[in-house]
């Protein structure tokens, strides 16, 4: 019995070392080589998500490279096994990831080994600006009647929004900037927020303009978006309000490891900049509410910088009793 | 199974049960203190941590009050042949997952000997099975490789 | 009314029923390999979807997902290996009767009460569903965590023989979901400093580790296949006689499972558990669950069939998915321009209908399919472990990979085995462990986001009735047994 197993084991090492010498990746001479794996840091069928399905359908439709998009999901902890897979990849320019500043949220949090410094971005296709809304029974219209409940008693009203997240900072920074405090409890996810409040058991949470859209319960109160959304014309922007540093701009922001090929860079970036202008991507983009624009790497880079002291600065008041 | 098995191996859950409950204590010192909520992040790590040592003391106890009064049988709740048997199906499965992890081999070839060369281990060797095994294996891998690249463009390594 | 008829009218077209029947059939397959999931099959074919359009689309994803939730019970019932937390508790009493040679016999049971739960919670879903969605929402963590207490409690009852080593396997369960980013601070919680463990140990790989991998691992050592494992006897089999016994159990179980399935969030799983806890309690002979109970089958398999109808009614009339499959399918409807939530009734009746006609045609071709493939499937148990073993496992690698594309879920799936092995010689019992895994970390975050209401601690539950209530049960079900048993035993000795 034990010979039998141990040459069976043998055989199959041999096999495996035998097929090992045939599978070494061929170089790569024209960039792509190959199909350019999207490492998405969430679960299928979320926002971010879609966006990188739609523009990788705009990209191989349109035929904006010579190798398709493949997404890849790798949702949970913060993205940190994602970011970990993408920057333990070949730095050819083959492995890209599409994330947003959840990134640098968990930075600040100290979640994961995300650093600005370690990768290149390669522009940002659309941009979402949350809103906050109120539910149907909170007995709120606007944004004056929260700021008057809560100066009048602060933590009178309940904000729901998932601990750690962009609902929390993009909240906190408002809410700094204008001298109010809610009782903050913690629901992870959209479904969490949006049932909290159309059961009367939050006040105010923070949505995209789609949730808003689709849901005629919803009363969005405040846009973070620089200016008044096309869709939701109504909503006024926090700058409207008196508070132009509470503005937020969630950019879907495509990143490599640092040190790949200049010529990927370039090659990708382009192939981005024209699918976001395909009717495809724009129709998509409308639908959510937001805007279908591309903002080049270097800028795309700056921006994230700009708001990561933002975001440490409000983590910084938060952290004050 | 209707015999009494030995109380040592209450003894080994007992000590394992400590030994995670040591984990969980461990763990549990690093964290904050509560921020948002009164409990915070390490109270329930603390709560199950606190059951584990004394389901650990209670296993503990009477395994040495049996071993004591002599109630113990021999039996080990398993046979040493089966044990190999099955540490063997382990072992393959750990070189399979190796072999795929390293990227060594692709999937198809990894897949179809290690579907013969398990096939063999757990049923015994015979011309006939060698040959149904490897075919049947292969005609899987390659299905699985075909559904998982073209349709689902996932890479099977 | 008219409009749901037409949606209904709609699915019989043949490109929309070819979809369903295709989705259904996939689902059932997928569903009935261990490691592989509805889930995963969902997120796989949504790119195929892009191409479709919205009525075909919607008819395979939700064929889908009604055929892996129900394959599951295949899987469960002759191999004892549950391809998800909901199929769980149908293994409890599942596979002891196929040991005894009532695979047939189990299987007819669980695709009878699969299609009754389902079509139940369909007609929740058609006539009902606005009124019951906006009662469910009313529900906020206190109610949650007291339902999810109720869930717990049941598991005293799978304690098998043990009450203490039901106990430790449940705390244990509860101990190994810890790890990972804790949703209620954002903080990294006993990851010990390793990255891989921020996303926490993914369901599926425990599952499969715990049940499929350990399963087999313990099985191939043995040179013969298990003594006790009977041939299947008799043919499929659900008379007139059945339907009027289990009548009632179906029906209390397919309510319960709706119910808890409007609740986003909560599962499958603890509808089957709560379901089953129900038909001990009403039981004459409780005794007997976990041992081979037929009505345990019953109970678990039209909960969680159910609570999917139930979980289509908060997703089509709210826009809110209740599990990942439900987020899954609002990303297929925004990728097609729809925007899921009320005005969806008024934007796009069709989608919102064709959504409710797609499951309630689902559930029939899904029963269709079962009870033609049944008695191939029940000869499942007599292939020989050398034939059947590796196929599993190579699933079971492949399946785990593909949650997350990442081999730490594979090595997972490989630790929980090997752990299975050690709980498994240590007579712990399995069941409450992977229970306790599932429900510690929704009950966890319902209580602390309870807390986060008010600065009364504790007392805030106290002003929702309906959490206290479902405490009082969980507290009752506790405490009530052992005092009937007391007084029964006094009264005993009286003539």
């Amino acid at each position: 019995m034990t010979t039998r197993r141990t040459t069976l084991l043998g055989l199959a090492g041999l096999a495996a070392a035998a097929l090992a010498g045939a599978a070494l990746p061929a170089a790569a001479a024209d960039f792509p080589s190959r199909p350019i794996t999207v490492i998405v840091p969430f679960s299928p069928g979320g926002y971010t998500d879609n966006v990188a399905r739609v523009i990788a359908q705009a990209i191989e439709d349109n035929e904006l490279l010579s190798e398709p998009l493949v997404i890849v999901n790798m949702g949970g902890g913060g993205g940190a096994a994602a970011y970990a897979k993408l920057m333990s990849s070949p730095k050819d320019g083959e492995t890209i990831m599409l994330w947003q500043y959840n990134a640098l949220i968990a930075k600040v949090l100290g979640i994961g080994r995300f650093d600005i410094d370690d990768i290149v971005s390669l522009g940002s296709t659309g941009e979402t600006s949350p809103l906050w809304a109120v539910g149907p029974d909170s007995g709120l219209t606007s944004f004056a009647d929260i700021e008057a409940r809560l100066k009048e008693e602060p933590g009178s009203l309940i904000e729901v929004g998932g601990i750690g997240t962009i609902a929390q900072f993009a909240g906190a920074g408002l809410q700094q900037a204008a001298g109010i405090s809610t009782r903050f409890v913690n629901g992870n996810s959209g479904a969490d927020r949006q049932r909290m409040l159309l059961g009367g058991n939050a006040d105010i949470s923070l949505f995209s303009p789609a949730e808003v859209m689709g849901n005629d319960q919803l009363k969005p109160v405040a846009s973070f978006a620089p200016e008044r959304s096309e869709q939701l014309p109504d909503v006024p922007t926090v700058s409207e309000l008196g508070y132009p540093d509470a503005t937020w701009v969630n950019p879907m922001w495509w990143m490599a490891p640092a040190g790949i090929p200049q010529e990927a860079i370039d090659t990708l970036s382009e192939a981005f900049e024209k699918a976001v202008a395909t009717p495809e991507v724009k129709q998509f983009f409308e639908t959510y509410g937001d805007k279908a624009v591309f903002v080049d790497g270097p800028e795309t880079t700056a921006r994230a910088r700009e708001r990561l002291t933002a975001i440490e600065a409000t983590a910084e008041q938060m952290r004050k009793p | 199974m209707t015999r009494r098995p030995h109380p040592a191996s209450d003894l080994a859950l007992s000590l394992l049960l400590l030994v995670i409950a040591a984990l969980l204590l461990g763990g549990a010192a690093q964290l904050p203190p509560p921020q948002f909520d009164p409990l915070g992040s390490a109270a329930l790590p603390r709560i199950l941590a606190g059951l584990l040592i004394v389901f650990a003391l209670i296993t503990g106890a009477r395994a040495v009050l049996l071993w004591r009064a002599g109630g113990a049988s021999d039996a080990l709740p398993w046979s040493p042949g089966a044990a190999a048997r099955g540490a063997a199906v382990l072992g393959l499965l750990v070189a399979f997952i190796l072999v795929m992890a390293a990227g060594l081999a692709p999937f198809w070839a990894a897949g179809t000997v290690y579907v013969a060369a398990s096939a063999l281990l757990i049923g015994g060797f015979t011309p006939r099975r060698l040959v149904v095994t490897v075919l049947g294996g292969l005609a899987l891998c390659a299905v699985l490789t075909v559904v998982f690249t073209r349709f689902f463009y996932i890479n099977l390594p | 009314m008219t409009e749901l008829l037409n949606a209904l009218a709609a699915t019989f077209s043949p490109a929309v029923l070819a979809c369903l029947v295709l989705g259904t059939a996939l689902g059932l397959v997928v569903g009935a390999i261990p490691g592989l999931g509805a889930s995963m099959l969902i997120a796989l074919t949504l790119p195929i979807t892009f191409h479709m359009a919205n009525d075909t689309s919607i008819s395979l994803l939700v064929g889908e997902y009604v055929g892996g939730i129900s394959g599951g019970l295949i899987s469960a019932i002759l191999l004892n290996m549950p391809g998800t937390p909901a199929s769980i508790v149908t293994t409890f009493d599942g596979y002891p009767i196929t040991r005894k040679g009532g695979a047939a016999r189990a299987l007819s049971l669980g695709i009878v009460a699969s299609f009754a739960g389902g079509l139940i919670s369909a007609l929740f879903l058609a006539g009902l569903s606005p009124f019951l969605a906006k009662f469910a929402l009313r529900f906020g963590p206190w109610e949650y965590f007291g339902l999810i207490m109720m869930a717990f409690v049941m598991l005293a009852a799978l304690a098998e023989d043990s009450l203490l080593r039901g106990l430790i396997g449940a705390v244990l369960g509860m101990a190994f979901a810890l790890p990972g980013i804790d949703a209620s601070s954002g903080e990294a919680r006993l990851t010990f400093g390793l990255d891989p463990l921020l996303s926490g140990f993914d369901v599926l790989p425990v599952l499969i580790g715990i049940f499929a991998i350990r399963q087999i691992l313990s099985e191939a050592g043995q040179a013969a296949p298990p003594p006790e494992m009977v041939a299947s006897k008799g043919a499929l089999a659900f008379g007139r006689r059945d339907l009027t016994r289990f009548m009632p159990n179906i029906l209390r179980s397919s309510v319960i499972g709706t119910w808890i399935g409007l609740l986003p969030g909560i599962g499958a799983s603890v509808a089957s558990l709560v379901s089953y806890g129900s038909a001990r309690a009403f039981s004459k002979t409780p005794e007997r669950f976990g041992k081979g109970e037929e009505h345990g089958i019953v109970a678990s398999e039209a909960a969680n069939n159910a609570s999917v109808g139930g979980a289509l009614i908060p997703l089509v009339t709210m826009g809110i998915p209740g599990s990942v499959v439900d987020a899954i399918l609002i990303g297929a409807l925004m990728i097609h321009n729809l925007q899921p939530g009320p005005l969806l009734f008024q934007n796009s009746p069709e989608v919102a209908y064709g959504f409710i006609a797609a499951y309630l045609v689902a559930n029939f071709i899904m029963l269709g399919l079962m009870w033609m493939g049944t008695r191939g499937i029940a000869r499942l148990t007599q292939v020989p472990g050398w034939a059947l073993f590796p196929l599993i496992l190579l699933f079971c690698v492949v399946g785990a990979y593909a949650i997350n594309n990442d081999w730490f879920d594979v090595w997972v799936m490989l630790g929980f085995a090997l752990l299975g092995l050690v709980l498994s010689f240590a007579r712990i019992p399995l069941g409450p462990f992977v229970i306790g895994f599932v429900l510690a970390p929704i009950a966890e975050g319902q209580l602390r986001t309870g807390l986060m209401y008010s600065d009364d601690g504790f007392a805030g539950v106290l002003e929702r009735p309906w959490a206290v209530t479902f405490l009082a049960i969980a507290a009752l079900s506790v405490v009530a047994p052992p005092l009937l048993r007391l007084v029964k035993r006094r009264r005993s000795p009286a003539p």
